[in-house]
């Protein structure tokens, strides 16, 4: 068959003794929109690399156009047409745009000298390709992700890309910008360009993509079947082996007192004129754009940003909140927005990365710590929250991106907070580990504590909370509960 | 893994294998044996392990020793102390200058002594608020440690020379003296003792009190140990104070032994109280480091000098400074070869 592009052959791949990929084969036609998909630690990052030539396979052979090779060098598969726009790596930020587009050609080209006229050129050549208006001589760091992700495709088009892949793009777009990036797919593939396209968020894939390959723990369970076979439900199931049930919310707590109200509270370039409020046992939603003010309103909170007016009540006394210190004071937790930097003690234990919120409490003889206590708090969340580890004094990085997501939880949980706002709490979380947080927080707001989840994934809002607020510009623009609205109209809503 | 969890319980164990310091020791042993073994073999004679050898080496570590312990603090919190050396001349600048001034040739003794003691006080406060000045501005304006600690240690130096119109402070008082040049018992040098207590504090305050388990957090990720209810501001005006404080007993042990202050004495000490830091395995990024094994490494780099000097080289300096600088790199590459495998591992155990 001559139009097959590329053909992975029973390709095995293990660090540190496990396996990562598992006879896995994979085979793309010329114009073929393949979604690659699969749970965190799947070995989809993996199989990507090992088609791009970043990691050399320990068995197995590659196909591409014909020819069979062993190991592929990264140089080799990209002047084979195999091109990878990865999550963030692919722009140099400090360089134009026109620079990122075609200054990678001439590379490949082994030019010695570069002509600035032809890379213009070339450049606008490629944004007219794909009908995109982006400033040549703008510095790609100023560009919004979704230029990026445009500039990154214009690159791997004038270098003759034959097969592009994507390794989740769409994590950091907005609705309005994938349905373009999926606008753009779509004229790829009329030119007879395959696409792979690697996601774990089902919704998108099925619109878009011809076929779907699902990896579980390394191996093929679902291997180029038609797309349009599948709905959400069933991809979840071949993603996680078994059968998910999503349940709505019902608080059970149903005249709770009241945790938290805000009136009229603004941030100068963040949000105006916000009033909510938010009853023990409540699970409220905020949603809203990228830019909507949703951030800025749990960073407020959280005393990140002093409010600039209005009021905040806790149990009903009116409180200050100016600093970090005063929101933890008066019993607000906070799941940050970006767990890695904000959230965890990479270097530390897992262990340490929970008590560390209780360090003060636990002490001996006045000066000194009792580790001890400390040690066995935070054995008692491990077990709670059923993080898995064999041991708590593991270092963090050792636990899955849901497991990690869960230990974030369990420092706030082991201050008892009256109040907990969750960033984005299961953004890049598996979907089993994301069922298992939302678990425990309708657990938690079972046992009264007040939960804001501030999410962009309208599904994860309208399932687990009882209350929903749209965010727009920086105002509350709808306020309704989640009984009653449905999703499309949800998504209306927002855009 | 068997091994493991049956080995656990023992505190050697902790010590050497978990804290990593096991083959730090290890290099402290050897330096001291295979120095001994090259005198021998270049000197005919077994000098170098002689107590009185011990003895001399015991009397030079501490100067740099707790400049050393003092600036693992700030690293720790992933920032660095360059104003130590300064801290410390001025504080010991100030006490000289207090002592001469009040101290007549008249005065008995026992005033003398508590004159010395008031002065020791005295110098110790004037460290501590140049540290406190140094933790108030990075906390406080969130500026880089290495910028603000090089501009106060220029400050530092520079109060201290208008203090001593560039003239050595001399006639100080002998019990001030006997600080940097007394026995405890007959044989253990003064500052020794001191050495041994600082260590011992500061061991204590960063792995059994709150303070210290604050410290490690903050420096393993700053926004993170915020956003966890840690008081970072605080904590960085508390370290940089106690570094002061450090960096003031050092000064006095500087004067006290050379009999005489000067504003600009051991500038080389900072730099070689950094390398000492992180041989004894305080991670330039933060969050790392221990007491432990910076005692191992002043104690090596001390035994590596002392030999190099039994050999009696021309240049030896030369020598000493190639031999400590490649010491340093090897044990850089080590370090790096041995967390790459411990990850690994670590990563294997948990699936």
């Amino acid at each position: 068959m001559s139009d097959v592009i590329l053909r992975a052959i029973n390709i095995n791949k293990s660090f540190a003794g496990v396996h990562a990929l598992t006879d896995v084969n994979l085979t793309i036609r010329k114009g073929e929109v393949r979604c690659l998909i699969g749970e965190n630690g799947c070995g989809k990052s993996t199989l990507i690399k090992v088609i791009s030539g970043v990691y050399t396979p320990d068995s197995g052979e590659l196909e591409v156009a014909g020819h069979k090779f062993g190991k592929l060098q990264p140089d080799q598969a990209m002047s084979m047409g195999i091109q990878v726009i990865y999550q963030d790596f692919s722009i140099f930020p400090n360089l134009t745009v026109a620079d990122n587009i075609a200054m990678n050609t001439f590379r490949v080209q082994k030019k010695k000298l570069i002509n600035w006229r032809t890379i213009r050129r070339k450049a606008q050549e490629a944004l007219d390709h794909l009908d995109v208006k982006i400033d040549l001589d703008v510095k790609a760091e100023a560009l919004s992700v979704a230029d990026k992700q445009i500039v990154a495709i214009c690159r791997a088009i004038i270098q003759d890309a034959k097969l592009i892949i994507m390794d989740e793009p769409t994590t950091a777009l907005t609705k309005k910008e994938v349905s373009s990036l999926l606008d753009i797919i779509r004229q790829l593939k009329e030119e007879g360009i395959s696409v792979i396209f690697v996601t774990h968020k089902l919704e998108e894939v099925i619109g878009v993509t011809d076929t779907v390959t699902i990896l579980r723990n390394g191996v093929c369970v679902v291997d180029g079947e038609e797309t349009s076979n599948f709905d959400a439900n069933k991809l979840a199931f071949y993603m996680t082996g078994h059968e998910i049930v999503d349940e709505k919310f019902v608080p059970e707590i149903t005249n709770g007192k009241e945790l938290l109200r805000i009136e009229k509270l603004s941030l100068k370039d963040g949000f105006n004129d916000i009033t909510l409020t938010v009853n023990s046992g409540d699970v409220l939603g905020v949603t809203g754009l990228l830019g909507s003010g949703r951030t800025e309103l749990a960073q407020c909170l959280f005393g990140q940003f002093p409010a600039t007016s209005g009021e905040i009540f806790i149990e009903g006394k009116p409180v200050k909140i100016r600093s970090v210190k005063d929101a933890i004071r008066n019993g607000i937790g906070y799941v940050p927005e970006d767990r890695l930097t904000e959230g965890l003690f990479l270097k530390k234990s897992i262990a340490s990365n929970i008590f560390v919120s209780v360090i003060e409490k636990f002490r001996k003889a006045l000066v000194f710590s009792d580790n001890r206590s400390l040690k066995a708090t935070a054995d008692r969340w491990v077990k709670e929250l059923l993080i898995k580890t064999p041991d708590s004094e593991n270092i963090i990085t050792t636990l899955s991106g849901g497991n990690q997501q869960r230990v974030v939880l369990a420092k706030w949980l082991a201050r008892n907070p009256k109040i907990l706002i969750l960033n984005g709490p299961t953004v890049g979380v598996d979907i089993g580990s994301k069922l298992e947080i939302h678990k425990v927080l309708r657990k938690l707001a079972n046992q009264g504590i007040a939960i804001i989840i501030i999410s962009d994934d309208i599904p994860e809002v309208l399932t687990n909370c009882n209350k929903v607020v749209i965010m727009k510009m920086g105002r509350i623009v709808g306020e309704m509960d989640s009984k009653v609205v449905k999703h499309e109209q949800l998504a209306g809503m927002l855009a | 893994m068997e091994m493991n969890r049956t080995k656990k319980s023992s505190w050697l164990y902790h010590i050497f294998y978990e804290t990593k310091l096991g083959w730090l020791f290890s290099l402290m042993v050897i330096a001291y044996v295979g120095m001994g073994f090259m005198s021998f073999a270049l000197k005919g004679n077994f000098k170098y392990f002689s107590p009185n050898t011990l003895q001399t080496m015991a009397g030079q570590i501490p100067e740099v020793g707790i400049l050393a312990i003092g600036i693992i603090l700030p690293m720790i919190t992933g920032g660095i102390d360059l104003s130590m050396v300064g801290k410390a001349n001025l504080a010991g600048v100030v006490a000289a200058a207090f002592m001469t001034s009040v101290i007549t040739e008249t005065t008995p003794d026992s005033t003398q002594m508590l004159i010395a003691i008031a002065a020791i006080l005295l110098a110790l406060v004037v460290g501590a608020l140049a540290g406190l000045i140094n933790g108030i501005i990075i906390s406080k304006f969130n500026a880089p440690p290495l910028i603000v600690t090089l501009g106060s240690n220029y400050a530092f130096m520079g109060i201290a020379v208008v203090i001593t119109q560039g003239k050595s402070i001399v006639g100080l008082p002998a019990a001030f003296n006997s600080l940097g040049q007394g026995y405890t018992l007959g044989i253990i040098p003064n500052q020794f003792v001191v050495l041994a207590i600082v260590a011992t504090v500061i061991w204590f305050m960063t792995s059994k009190t709150p303070y210290g388990t604050k410290l490690f957090m903050t420096g393993s990720n700053m926004v993170a140990a915020e956003f966890s209810g840690i008081d970072i501001k605080k904590l960085l005006r508390t370290t940089y104070t106690i570094s002061g404080v450090l960096a003031a007993i050092s000064g006095c042990i500087l004067f006290g032994r050379s009999n005489q202050a000067n504003a600009d004495y051991g500038t080389t000490y900072t730099l070689q109280a950094i390398m000492i830091a992180v041989l004894g395995g305080t991670s330039p990024e933060g969050g790392e480091g221990n007491v432990l094994g910076v005692i191992f490494a002043m104690f090596t780099m001390q035994f590596l000098a002392t030999g190099m000097n039994f050999f009696q080289v021309t240049n030896v300096t030369y020598l000493k400074d190639i031999v400590w600088g490649g010491v340093l790199l090897i044990v850089m590459v080590v370090n790096y070869v041995t967390a790459l495998r411990r990850t690994k591992n670590a990563l294997k155990k948990s699936f």
